[in-house]
């Protein structure tokens, strides 16, 4: 089972009644590590994670995380097996703080590194525990407290990240995670990245930020047009002229 | 005897698609729906009524019962949807529901809570059109319906303020940008949402001849439902949807009796809701609009 | 106690049911204008069950209950599809169906249209009415700080990230819906019971919408919202006597006023939190 890759899309397709948004996709992720999703715009990569994450149904082909098949999941069965996602746009609750965002998140199942032996008092004192180190995790300490919704944007992002760790992921899906983020803040978060690296879980990054991409990506996975038109390590897909093709015209 | 009931349907569908259209307009341009129109519908009927009894003759009466009832809706945009513009779309609506309550109480006070009706100086002639038997009461308020129908429709497509309802239905920032007043065209949208509200009731009021504060309460949910199920924010939709209330209503009640009639209308709205929650001309908001 | 006042007191305690009725699908998202056919189910059931099948009272309140609630669970399932104006409009239509049915069918056992009479063999004291207040309101006291609230006010506030961190938002919409049936049909069992008469004119669409308006007008991000609301306006028609016929009018005009000028309700979700906040040491909260 350990030997089964944490991703594979075969041959999936997607169709939005006549317009083909994803084309025969086929790709895998191994275990561990950070691994990069680029292409211009409308190439179809949030929809990838739409179909990932069973937001959408996907029209052909399979998705599978180890063993399991995620075509037929709903969103909250693939969610409660250990894949999570953050999103484009911000989308967090309004009604909640930092704190609660995580507690909500956090569900009696067992994610990846569930502690199902322990009792249930040892449970209830266990997410809190868990709840307190994510927020250390990314700096959210001072704001636990605070209704999510009127926060600073940059740290709108992390609480999303958090809600998302909350879920104890064995994958943890990115959606634009740099976007609106200013200088210092891009490099917090490469920092936050790499802590969660180190966690064991793996990342899957939609970005236009190539600095991001290229600085902590061990391998990207190329889209245009709902196509995989390339993958490979940051310095192949710099060189590579089908690549530098899709993107040209367009600003970086 | 069914082309009969059918004809009927479509008289009473008429008075439905009035209501319908001016929920409808409303909706499609401010995404707002007015709950008080039931009761803008019941006092165009009273303040028709109201003026025939003070002398006026019907042809002074309706036109000015209706742009008092314009004038009626223009209080409730005052109150109901200028002031509460960013507000999430459930408070706008519930105020107007206090104004329903308003109304109508206003109404039952000032006029009194019984049944009144028009005075039969325009007593209907029949006609017998083949098998249909008609009356010149419903010939004169089918031809009223479809005129205000066709005309509103042409007003919306092809007037300068038709165009501007339009853009503002789209988004009201780039209508302005555009040079487009956003505030008038919200105006003249409730005054003329009110002017058909009110005729709607009026010739409602001389079909059935029934006026009464209470007669806009059931009139005005079924107007809701039309809405829905012929789609929403769609004019088309809202005479289609009218139609299909009314030619129920009537049919149900010719073929099972009087308690039938809510059953039916009801079990039609619920069914078309579960099956086609986009109604009959709406469109389903595309899929990948959800995230 | 006057009779006048025990009246008044059983008004408040069965509306604060209702108002508790409407909160629970509230809370998921769910606005439902038609807890008043629920109420109706309840009542004619619970009836039923006491004057012609001669149950104690109790079990027939409990099966009036479930009646209306496992009703309320039929209608969640589709009504998941849909969504905002288009619940409500759906919610009604199928309040409108109950009470239609209650004046159609069943009428050699309910009096149909001319009501039903006699609900007299086991009535209903002030006591049984407020006890069930008492247990919901706990119920939902301690509903509202667990994780299921939580879970519920997430769902509420976005239903599809909320399934995307693993809520099973179906059990969660189509439950907190049927709970809302469930009360609903307390409700009016209870309300059958104490008046001893019950016609279905009664329970229509504009009893449906004065409960919405107990929930949203007190404060529709709590549950203690829908109580103030309830109690606030069984009061107020009789606080305003002096105004004779003009009460509605007035009420409407409450309406307005309170939209413009405070739409969240009377009770937010702040004004507790500031509470909690300021009246506890360390953060030991959630």
């Amino acid at each position: 089972m350990n030997q089964k890759p944490i991703l594979a899309l075969t041959s999936v397709s997607k169709n939005f009644g006549g317009v083909l948004a994803v084309h025969d996709l086929t790709f895998q992720i191994p275990r561990d590590g950070v691994y990069g999703l680029i292409g211009p715009n409308g190439a179809g990569k949030t929809t990838v994670f739409n179909l990932i994450t069973g937001v959408y149904p996907s029209s052909t082909g399979s998705i599978k995380t180890g063993c399991q098949e995620l075509t037929r999941m709903k969103p909250f069965q693939i969610t409660r097996i250990g894949v999570a996602r953050t999103f484009q746009t911000i989308r967090l609750f309004k009604s909640l703080t930092t704190l609660e965002h995580v507690r909500v998140a956090q569900r009696p199942y067992s994610g990846e590194k569930g502690s199902e032996a322990a009792g249930r008092r040892g449970r209830e004192r266990n997410f809190k525990k868990e709840a307190d180190e994510i927020l250390e995790l990314l700096g959210l300490g001072n704001v636990r407290s605070s209704q999510a919704i009127t926060l600073p944007y940059g740290t709108q992002r992390k609480v999303e990240i958090a809600r998302a760790l909350a879920i104890q992921p064995k994958l943890l899906l990115l959606d634009e995670p740099a976007a609106g983020l200013n200088t210092h803040e891009t490099a917090d978060l490469l920092k936050t990245l790499g802590k969660i690296r180190r966690l064991g879980i793996t990342l899957l990054i939609i970005e236009h930020d190539m600095r991001i991409i290229m600085e902590i990506c061990d391998h990207i996975f190329v889209l245009n047009f709902g196509q995989l038109i390339a993958e490979g390590s940051p310095d192949a897909i710099r060189h590579n002229d089908q690549v530098i093709g899709a993107y040209l015209g367009k600003e970086d | 005897m069914f082309i009969q009931q059918l004809f009927n349907g479509v008289m009473l569908g008429s008075t439905y698609a009035l209501i319908a259209m001016a929920f409808t307009l409303l909706m499609g341009i401010l995404n707002m729906l007015n709950f008080a129109i039931g009761e803008v519908f019941m006092l165009g009927a009273i303040f028709c009524l109201t003026f025939i009894k003070l002398g006026l003759s019907i042809y002074w009466a309706f036109p000015l019962a209706v742009l008092c009832t314009g004038g009626v809706n223009l209080v409730i945009e005052r109150f109901s949807f200028r002031p509460l513009r960013h507000a999430p779309p459930l408070v706008p609506l519930l105020s107007t529901i206090g104004f329903s309550i308003l109304l109508q109480n206003s109404a039952e006070n000032f006029f009194g809570s019984e049944r009144a009706q028009f005075p039969p100086g325009m007593a209907p002639i029949d006609f017998q059109f083949g098998p249909i038997l008609v009356s010149s009461t419903q010939i004169l308020i089918l031809l009223a319906a479809i005129l205000f129908m066709i005309s509103l429709d042409l007003f919306i497509q092809h007037t300068r303020t038709g165009r501007g309802m339009r853009a503002v239905a789209e988004s009201s920032e780039t209508a302005s940008i555009l040079g487009v007043e956003s505030n008038r065209i919200v105006a003249i949208t409730f005054f003329v949402t009110g002017v058909f509200a009110g005729a709607s009731g009026i010739l409602f009021g001389l079909s059935f001849s029934i006026v009464s504060p209470f007669m806009g309460i059931e009139p005005g949910i079924k107007g809701i439902a039309a809405m829905i199920v012929g789609g929403m924010g769609n004019l088309r939709g809202a005479i289609v949807g009218g139609m299909f209330i009314g030619i129920i209503e009537v049919l149900s009640v010719a073929y099972f009796g009087a308690p039938a009639k809510d059953f039916a209308v009801y079990g039609a709205l619920f069914i078309a809701l579960v099956l086609r929650p986009q109604g009959i001309l709406g469109t389903l908001q595309a899929e990948r609009e959800r995230i | 106690m006057s009779s006048y006042f025990l009246d008044l007191l059983t008004s408040v305690g069965i509306n604060i049911l209702l108002a508790l009725s409407v909160y629970a699908p509230l809370a998921t998202g769910q606005l439902s204008v038609g807890n008043a056919g629920f109420m109706a189910v309840g009542a004619y059931v619970s009836a039923i069950l006491t004057v012609h099948l001669h149950w104690p009272l109790f079990p027939a309140l409990v099966v009036g209950g479930l009646a209306a609630g496992i009703i309320g669970l039929l209608v969640g399932f589709p009504a998941l599809r849909i969504r905002g104006i288009f619940l409500a409009m759906v919610t009604l239509a199928f309040g409108e169906i109950v009470r239609n049915f209650f004046m159609n069918f069943l009428t050699s056992l309910t009096g149909g249209a001319y009501g039903f009479r006699g609900i007299g063999s086991t009535p209903v004291s002030l006591t049984w009415i407020w006890g069930w207040v008492f247990f919901f309101l706990v119920f939902f006291f301690f509903l509202t700080r667990s994780r299921i609230g939580l879970i519920m006010l997430a769902t509420h506030d976005d239903d599809t990230v909320s399934e995307l961190i693993g809520v099973n938002v179906v059990i969660l919409k189509v439950g907190s819906f049927g709970l809302g049936a469930m009360i609903a049909g307390i409700a009016g069992g209870l309300y059958a019971h104490y008046y001893l008469y019950i016609e279905p004119e009664f329970f229509n669409v504009w009893n449906s919408i004065h409960m919405v308006l107990f929930v949203i007008l007190g404060g529709m991000m709590t549950f203690w919202g829908g109580i103030l609301g309830a109690i606030i306006f069984t009061f107020l028609p009789e606080m305003l006597r002096f105004l004779h016929d003009w009460r509605g009018a007035f009420f409407g005009a409450v309406i307005i006023g309170l939209m413009i000028a405070r739409p969240s309700g009377l009770i937010t979700r702040e004004i507790l939190r500031l509470d909690f906040w300021l009246s506890r040491r360390k953060g030991n909260k959630a």
